[in-house]
């Protein structure tokens, strides 16, 4: 494991802090064999910024979420969490303490709504964790959150198969704001999503940063997305930190050949050299 | 042509859903299909494949393929047409291979189909060869595993393996590299370009993703809920776009040159209207900025320039 240096968070104040953040599992067999998900990774969250994750699947991007989310255990290492007087290592701190300051948006729109409830009572549930509060004011504050992500009234009573996969992202962004953290975790939100309702999900959550200051971390895989929504960039492989940096600096002078190698695998780069239109074809006499 | 189609119209329950798709792919050509979700483009395939499900009934003027009628065509034309002249491939490997059954079950099975005169042991050293073409180390022990046992990418490419074995003239490749990382989509485009110079068969390459038509096609067509509403060369289509929805598909991709880190993305307003709806005129003008009066007329292809093979179905 190489030696890096803890990754200062940007502008902002550090908010999240992970150290040395290790998960290993144990693989199936009696001979006692553990696989490294996560191998002593070490990032920070700067308030109000953004920090893109990126890698490809089993590089350990989930497992982190997992881990920052308390969803899971670290094998080793720590996640602190700055409260409003103190610093607190997230294990040991109570759930509700820590789901008021962090949220997470999962990526697939469609499997992570639950069915049978109603878009108002999916919103509302989380509150039932943070006091007594009759319907009507559940409704309002579901209500409200609606709105924040350019829904309304109409999608209060509907069920989740009633909305489109562009709406249901909107309401789960909605729900992880209705205990008003201060930093959302962003699991892949557009890969299930079209490209033209992708572009609208990332204009909302540029909006929803700039107005309530929310810090996010921001799982995905489209260098392209990342390139235009984050600050910082942390690209990791096999559980461990290849490169970490602003946004510019790692996406333009990569300094890990890996990074370049996922750079370049971009599809649509005219440099490419798998570009099929380089090669002349004659094409025929298909009319428009 | 190996593929041409004219005024291709697909039903599903008694309600039109594509409209009037007329193309064509030549030889050694590849053809991209744009579009996103639920605009049509798999019932395009399923279509040219002779695969629509029950109720789903298709019409057209001309529909040929491989120089076969595929209106006229009997279930013993099919089967000589499938494999051998038309293959497809699908989005999600692991679900398109068998659980049950090895890769050598499998394969064997595209392999002797193709090639009746082969014996069991050439059938196999067949089965090796076209693992070894599509790039697959230790093929041998490969041939013994399980589809869980695999990577998405090899999975994709054991179906590359399976939908070349009997030569096709043209392979319909479905969102072949949706379910894959970025890497290894790379190395599957690469496969597909290679596969496609080596034998000169045609690719219909059918993708959500701008940049990987972009980068693998010659000739593009949008598709808007049902119609075709822009094609043309890709470089022109994609570094030009005329039609609205074209325009806003390219717009709404980030990172395109000069925008501003953090800047608000163009969008498409509204969301795609379902393909058995009706609409009155253009199928984009409830989501068009630009939309007025004439639009409320049902816009035909325009040709663009002329001899550019360039069309639009807009106005403007």
């Amino acid at each position: 494991m190489s030696l890096v240096t803890m990754p200062k968070a940007g502008a902002g104040e550090v908010v999240l802090r992970a150290e040395n953040l290790t998960k290993t599992f144990r693989l199936p067999g009696g001979d006692n064999r553990h696989f490294a998900a996560l191998d002593q990774l070490n990032f920070s969250l700067g308030r109000g910024r953004t920090l893109a994750v990126v890698g490809e699947s089993g590089s350990g991007k989930s497992t982190m979420a997992k881990l920052v989310m308390k969803l899971q255990r670290p094998t080793a290492g720590r996640v602190s969490l700055r409260l409003d007087t103190a610093v607190r290592n997230i294990h040991g701190l109570p759930a509700r303490d820590l789901y008021r300051k962090i949220q997470m948006v999962f990526q697939d729109p469609y499997a992570s709504l639950n069915p049978r409830k109603r878009i108002w009572r999916i919103l509302s549930a989380p509150l039932c964790n943070y006091g007594r509060l009759d319907r009507g004011e559940r409704q309002a504050r579901a209500l409200r959150h609606l709105r924040k992500v350019g829904l309304g009234e109409a999608q209060l009573y509907a069920f989740p198969h009633m909305l489109s996969g562009g709406q249901r992202q909107r309401v789960n962004i909605a729900r992880a704001l209705v205990t008003e953290p201060e930093i959302l975790i962003l699991d892949e939100p557009l890969s299930a999503l079209d490209v033209s309702v992708q572009a609208q999900i990332v204009n909302l959550l540029l909006d929803l940063q700039r107005d309530l200051g929310l810090t996010y971390l921001f799982i995905s895989h489209d260098l392209a997305v990342v390139r235009h929504f984050a600050d910082q960039v942390l690209v990791m492989k096999s559980g461990e930190m290849v490169e970490w940096g602003g946004v510019e600096q790692v996406l333009e002078y990569p300094a890990q050949e890996y990074t370049r190698q996922l750079l370049h695998s971009a599809p649509g780069r005219p440099a490419s050299t798998t570009a099929g239109r380089a090669l002349d074809i004659a094409v025929g006499d298909s009319g428009p | 042509m190996i593929l041409s189609v004219e005024d291709l119209c697909i039903d599903i329950a008694g309600k039109p859903a594509l409209r009037s798709l007329t193309f064509s792919v030549a030889a050694g050509e590849v053809l991209g299909v744009v579009g996103e979700s639920g605009c049509g483009k798999s019932m395009v395939n399923l279509a040219l494949m002779g695969l629509l499900p029950d109720g789903v009934t298709a019409s057209a003027l001309r529909m040929s393929a491989c120089g076969v009628d595929l209106l006229r065509a009997g279930s013993r034309d099919w089967r000589a047409l499938r494999g051998g002249g038309m293959a497809m491939i699908f989005q999600n490997p692991m679900s398109a291979l068998n659980p049950c059954l090895t890769v050598e079950r499998q394969l064997l099975e595209s392999v002797r189909r193709a090639r009746a005169d082969l014996d069991r042991s050439a059938a196999r050293a067949e089965a090796l060869r076209l693992l070894d073409r599509v790039g697959i180390a230790h093929a041998g022990a490969r041939l013994k595993s399980y589809p869980h046992e695999l990577s998405g990418g090899m999975a994709q490419r054991i179906m590359i393996a399976m939908a070349v074995a009997a030569g096709p003239q043209l392979l319909i490749a479905d969102e072949p590299t949706t379910a894959l990382d970025v890497t290894v989509q790379a190395q599957i485009l690469q496969l597909l370009e290679e596969i496609r110079r080596d034998t000169g068969m045609a690719l219909l390459l059918v993708s959500h993703d701008i940049g990987v038509i972009e980068q693998c096609a010659h000739r593009v067509q949008v598709m808007y809920s049902g119609q075709i509403v822009e094609s043309g060369a890709v470089d022109a289509v994609i570094g030009s776009p005329r039609h609205p929805y074209t325009r806003g598909l390219v717009a709404a991709q980030p990172g395109r040159s000069g925008m501003p880190p953090k800047s608000r993305l163009a969008t498409i307003e509204g969301s795609v209207i379902p393909i058995t709806e009706e609409v009155d005129g253009c199928r984009f003008r409830p989501r068009c900025v630009r939309a007025d009066h004439r639009c409320l007329q049902p816009q035909p292809m325009r040709q663009i320039e002329t001899h550019s093979q360039r069309g639009s179905r807009c106005h403007w």
